[in-house]
């Protein structure tokens, strides 16, 4: 059980990260990410690949793929959120400086309505990339598509997301708005 | 290199997919075309800032809490053992090693085994007659008929006894005695050394 609780919260931030901006639905990504481990946790005696995120995430795919088939309205990110606040807010979780946290906030906004509203399979692409650090191999992999197609998806989105937040962009790569949480694998 | 494919090239660096003279070649291209450089610098950052902004604290506890009991429900239902695999090769080899020694053990004795064997049932009856017993042992013929065509079944019938081709130990042991063939011989007795 310790084992599982350390690979539950081991994984638990990437692959929620990846699940609600894929479902946009707080409520809906608590579902499925409960739904994704429960499946886990029956198929992980026949767990062979050595990469369990990415196992991990052909779960996921495979869930929200269902969830999205099943769904009717397209929920807006601005929508109210059953416990109060939008869902940007819910999202944010930041405790910075008060103007900061606001200008950091209204950034993160920005980005994840962006996403949003990127196609399915750009932004799945994009967030498998950013929030579980997979390979385009792997992400080919479970997408059912070439790698090149793969890159490809990659690229209009990021096309797609420089567009959209051009002001932001030029600020992010002239250096004037640095990362607050700097990572390792920074590169997408 | 067109810059289209330095894009792509730049992502596969990021992921470590893209390696020796692939590599080589893009950061030769990124040394001659500050548009690919600039690119290279805005991807970076544009992934850093979404790797932030997109990561949800979530999900609500109660969802942990529902995954970590069905887990302990299907960890007490049944046996669920992690070195499983590792136990189910072992019990296979396992059985396999009984197979094989219960599948030797109903092999047939060696050849040498049986006639040394016949060889000490003729002892046995020539011991019986040399102690002088006043009445044959009740099953002495049949053990004479038994050791007659033990002898006949391992090729050894009296005539074979004494060719090239017999077993020189039983040759040794083995005398002639005037052994006759059953098709001739009367119940009687033999003298077995």
């Amino acid at each position: 059980m310790e084992a599982l609780d350390a690979l539950v919260e081991r994984y638990r931030a990437p692959l929620f990260g990846f699940i609600v901006n894929m479902t946009r639905n707080p409520g809906e990504a608590d579902e499925v990410f409960q739904e994704v481990w429960l499946k886990a946790i029956r198929k992980l005696g026949m767990f062979r690949n050595r990469n369990l995120g990415g196992w991990l995430m052909r779960i996921a795919h495979n869930a929200v793929i269902d969830r999205v088939r099943r769904r009717k309205p397209e929920v807006s990110l601005d929508q109210e959120h059953d416990g109060g606040g939008s869902l940007a807010d819910i999202l944010a979780g930041s405790d910075r400086g008060a103007s900061e946290a606001v200008a950091d906030r209204d950034l993160g906004r920005r980005i994840r309505a962006a996403v949003a509203d990127l196609p399915h399979h750009q932004r799945e692409v994009f967030l498998m990339r950013t929030q579980m650090d997979l390979a385009f191999k792997e992400i080919a992999r479970i997408q059912g598509t070439s790698i090149n197609t793969a890159l490809a998806r990659m690229q209009y989105a990021l096309n797609k997301l420089r567009e959209r937040l051009a002001t932001d962009y030029t600020e992010l790569t002239a250096g004037s708005r640095p990362a607050t949480a700097p990572t390792c694998a920074g590169a997408v | 290199m067109k810059c289209e494919t330095a894009e792509r090239d730049i992502l596969l660096a990021g992921t470590g997919e893209l390696r020796g003279s692939g590599r080589d070649e893009l950061e030769s291209h990124l040394e001659s075309c500050p548009r690919c450089r600039q690119y290279r610098q805005g991807v970076f950052h544009l992934g850093t800032a979404a790797r932030e902004h997109l990561r949800a604290e979530g999900p609500d506890r109660s969802v942990l809490a529902a995954i970590r009991a069905a887990a302990e429900e299907r960890h007490t239902g049944r046996v669920f053992f992690p070195g499983w695999p590792v136990a189910r090769t072992l019990a296979y080899a396992a059985a396999l090693a009984l197979l094989v020694g219960v599948g030797v053990s109903l092999l047939p004795e060696p050849r040498t085994d049986r006639i040394g064997a016949i060889h000490d049932i003729m002892v046995m009856v020539s011991e019986e007659e040399d102690s002088g017993a006043e009445r044959e042992a009740p099953d002495e013929p049949t053990l004479r008929a038994l050791a007659d065509q033990l002898l006949i079944m391992e090729g050894l019938a009296e005539d074979d006894l004494f060719e090239e081709s017999a077993i020189p130990a039983l040759r040794e042991e083995l005398p002639s005695t005037g052994l006759r063939s059953r098709s001739s011989s009367a119940p009687g007795r033999r003298r077995y050394v």
